[in-house]
């Protein structure tokens, strides 16, 4: 290490600053020792002051063991550092002061700046711990050190961390691109060829709607940025679940690496929600469950729920309408909203709907109308598991050809319903049809994505339809009733305990 | 002491006098009342019905039909349109007739009633927060544009001077209490057959000035429903002129009123004895039709639970 005059081999200075500064690094990115004290944080400080007194009475005169002393110092400083921050408050200015700086100026780096070697590096070094320091400002940056439960975001360390964490998120992503990009093409030609076809029909979401109905969750995360083989693993997460009548029943499943149950769901797996409720879920895989290693912790929650749509429409005598039209008169002239879009409820699915131009022209009984397109899509990133119910509710006086669609309807009524559905319906205004049970087990309705169809309407009583006004206005509606799962991930690694 | 006494009698006299100011003499000032592009008009009382109600609760839709026209209305009919689906209003009082006496010289305020029309909204179903219902109320009446004037008859086709008064172009935007107004009527003078008579002519463009649409005077009650009218039901005008006690040919009639006016003729086919010089003359011309005025309005409906 050292040659005949005793000085330090400029070699070995260089590899044995780099490797102080990889060990400072990790000291900081992954112990984070700053704040923490230990028996042996503490006897490592005793060390030090040892070595110094030694070197202060001058028996340690050999210069090769110079750069030992700054390293023990290097170990000690943060854990000096540590009880000052204590003393002081972590969340003072001189606490947050003092942390800050033991993170640029490691006693190592005066040590060689003192020798006025490698200056080079050392500037670079500082260089990127200023960068460091400057974004651990920034709104990500902090939030993501608040996450993580720490008093002190202004430590430079988690900009690193973040950055790390960041750039491995992002290489997931990237590696899943090609199977979603795939899968989003495959939709989207679906969409466009049921465009083309004149299939595909949109809605809105019913904009008036106060309420987000549905469950969101926020994402998962793991309690602890590392777990150790001798420590529970927990993850995280906020459900936030809204409905208006039906009762909504959520089951929460946690799985590692889709095949080890969560030992303990907190506070429990099954949540029946009445109207709004909030919930923090945590998934436990108790120690010694999840083996070293990485893990992709998963959770899923289930709910059955219900869409429903409507598209207003406005309805004329045919004759009438055509009087109207030669005389350049607009039927809807008074009419606030002329041409209504289908408004569907907020939740995962989404229901669009069609009906020809409004208004509707109604001529003599057992004439054909336009045909009523209806899309069914998921609107979610989670998956329809299955619908268990497709009710198709419309004016009474016109009636749905069930032999000439695909798709399998029966007649049906308003006590068919579901429950939380039968007080807006009256059989004396309309006819309700339902897809049968057969056409439900179809696999199209297993993890469906989009299903349009078309209901071929047969005009059977205008009259019963447009009343004693010149312009009737009815509601085409739809309600569908399905499962659907949320799901979220996160990974978490699992090391072996720390002797 | 004589003169004295006389002097003292003529102030006497001149004392008991008073003073009168010049005074205008007071005239009673009839109020025009044939003018005006309405006839029976339709409002909705504010906040009846209201924007926004509850499911399962009342509400009133109240509707003013004000007669702001010169025309009696004897059978006037109303419909109400609303979505069953959403809300219920007894079938009974979705439709009726009224009478409403209109403007006239001596009651220049035309006659004015409300009705109520009582709604009830049903359960707006799952899921649904709010849903904004449909009100629409019809009313159709027949009515009668009436258009008295005097006109200048010249038998003298030869152009002299120093006659008692010259046919012209009289117009009318401001129309006659009505929402079918005639907005110019042009008087012509023509060689008749017959070189001892003339043929007066006179030139009626007729518009509707109203934001209703017209109909036939004997399909109106049609238009409140939802049945068709036919291909002349729409936009039909008969028309009738009176010159004196004459009446006079107008073609076409019925008339189907165009979006840019309609021109319609009166003649009278005999003529008029060019002996008779020139002379001025009433001429009445009245058009019969059915009018549809309607408004709508929207309410919202909103969960009770949310």
């Amino acid at each position: 290490m050292a040659d005949a005059s005793g000085e330090p081999n400029p070699r070995t200075v260089f590899l044995f600053a780099i490797l102080l500064i990889v060990v400072h690094v990790a000291d900081f990115l992954f112990f984070r020792r700053s704040g923490v004290q230990t028996f042996a944080g503490l006897l490592t400080t005793l060390l030090f002051y040892t070595v110094l007194a030694f070197m202060a009475q001058g028996v340690l005169k050999d210069r090769t063991m110079e750069p030992f002393a700054w390293f023990f110092g290097m170990w000690a400083m943060p854990i000096a550092v540590g009880f000052l921050i204590k003393s002081v408050g972590a969340t003072s200015a001189l606490g947050r002061m003092v942390s800050i700086l033991v993170i640029f100026f490691p006693l190592f780096i005066f040590y060689f700046m003192r020798r006025g070697q490698l200056s080079g590096l050392l500037i670079a070094y500082l260089l990127i711990w200023i960068f460091g320091y400057g974004f651990t400002h920034a709104e990500a940056v902090q939030q993501f050190a608040g996450e993580r439960g720490f008093e002190i975001p202004y430590n430079p360390t988690f900009t690193y961390q973040y950055l790390l964490e960041w750039t491995w998120d992002q290489l997931k992503y990237l590696a899943g691109l090609p199977v979603k990009a795939i899968t989003a093409l495959k939709e989207e030609a679906e969409r466009s060829i049921a465009m083309a076809k004149g299939d595909y029909y949109t809605g809105s979401v019913d904009a008036a709607a106060q309420k987000r109905l549905g469950v969101y969750l926020d994402n998962f995360r793991t309690t602890e940025p590392t777990f150790y083989e001798d420590m529970p693993v927990t993850a995280f997460v906020t459900m936030k679940a809204e409905t208006l009548d039906q009762p909504l029943d959520i089951t929460i499943t946690c799985t590692a690496d889709d095949n080890i149950t969560a030992s303990r769901i907190l506070p429990k797996g099954l949540f029946n929600v009445i109207s709004t409720d909030q919930y923090d879920i945590d998934c436990i895989w108790n120690k010694g469950v999840l083996a070293k290693g990485p893990h992709t912790l998963a959770l899923r929650s289930e709910f059955k729920f219900s869409t429903r749509a409507y598209l207003k429409t406005y309805m004329m005598d045919r004759d009438r309408l055509r009087e109207y039209r030669r005389q350049n008169v607009d039927p809807l002239a008074d009419v606030p909203d002329k041409n209504p879009t289908p408004i569907y409820t907020s939740g995962p699915v989404r229901i669009g709907m069609g009906l020809g131009q409004q208004p509707i022209a109604l001529g003599e009984a057992n004439e054909v109308l336009p045909p009523w397109g209806i899309t069914i899509e998921n609107a979610w990133e989670g998956k329809i598991l299955d619908i268990t119910g497709v009710y198709l509710i419309i004016p009474k006086g016109i009636e749905i050809k069930a032999d000439d669609t695909e798709t399998l309807i029966v007649t049906s009524a308003c006590t068919s319903l579901p429950a939380e559905e039968q007080a807006g319906c009256d059989d004396s205004l309309v006819n309700v049809y339902e897809f049968t049970v057969g056409e439900l087990s179809k696999d199209i309705y297993k993890n469906l994505t989009t299903k349009n169809f078309r209901a071929y309407l047969t005009l059977k009583n205008p009259r019963t339809v447009l009343g004693n006004a010149p312009i009737a206005v009815q509601n085409f509606k739809v309600s569908v009733q399905y499962r659907y799962m949320l799901e979220r991930t996160v990974s978490a690694s699992v090391r072996e305990v720390q002797q | 002491m004589r003169k004295a006494l006389v002097l003292l009698a003529v102030l006497v006299v001149l004392s008991s006098c008073q003073m009168i100011p010049f005074q205008r003499k007071d005239t009673l000032q009839v109020p025009n009342v044939n003018i005006g592009t309405q006839g029976v008009e339709v409002s909705l009382a504010p906040n009846n019905p209201p924007s926004e109600i509850y499911e399962e609760s009342a509400f009133t839709m109240l509707v003013t039909l004000s007669n702001l026209g010169t025309n009696d209305v004897e059978q006037g009919v109303f419909t109400v349109g609303y979505e069953p689906q959403y809300v219920y209003l007894p079938r009974q009082q979705a439709q009726g007739r009224y009478r409403l006496r209109g403007e006239a010289a001596f009651s220049p305020i035309g006659e004015e009633r409300q009705f109520p029309f009582v709604f009830n909204t049903k359960p707006l179903g799952a899921q649904l927060e709010r849903y904004a219902t449909t009100l629409t109320f019809n009313n159709c009446y027949p009515y009668q544009t009436r258009a008295p004037l005097n006109v200048c008859i010249d038998t003298d086709l030869t152009g002299k001077k120093g006659k008692v008064c010259t046919p012209t172009v009289q117009s009318s935007p401001q129309g006659q209490g009505a929402p079918v107004i005639i907005s110019s009527i042009e008087p012509r003078m023509l060689p008749h057959e017959d070189p001892l008579r003339i043929r007066p002519e006179f030139v009626l463009t007729i518009n509707n000035a109203g934001s209703g649409e017209v109909t036939a005077s004997s399909v109106y009650q049609r238009a409140c429903s939802g049945q068709p009218l036919g291909d002349d039901g729409w936009n039909i005008l008969e028309v009738n002129a009176l010159l004196s006690d004459t009446v006079l040919a107008c073609t076409p009639n019925p008339v189907k009123l165009k979006q840019t006016g309609t021109r319609v003729v009166c003649t009278l086919p005999e003529g008029i004895d060019t002996r008779l010089g020139t002379y001025t003359a009433p001429l009445t011309i009245t058009v019969d039709y059915g009018y549809l005025t309607s408004v709508t309005t929207q309410v919202a409906i909103v969960k009770k639970s949310v």
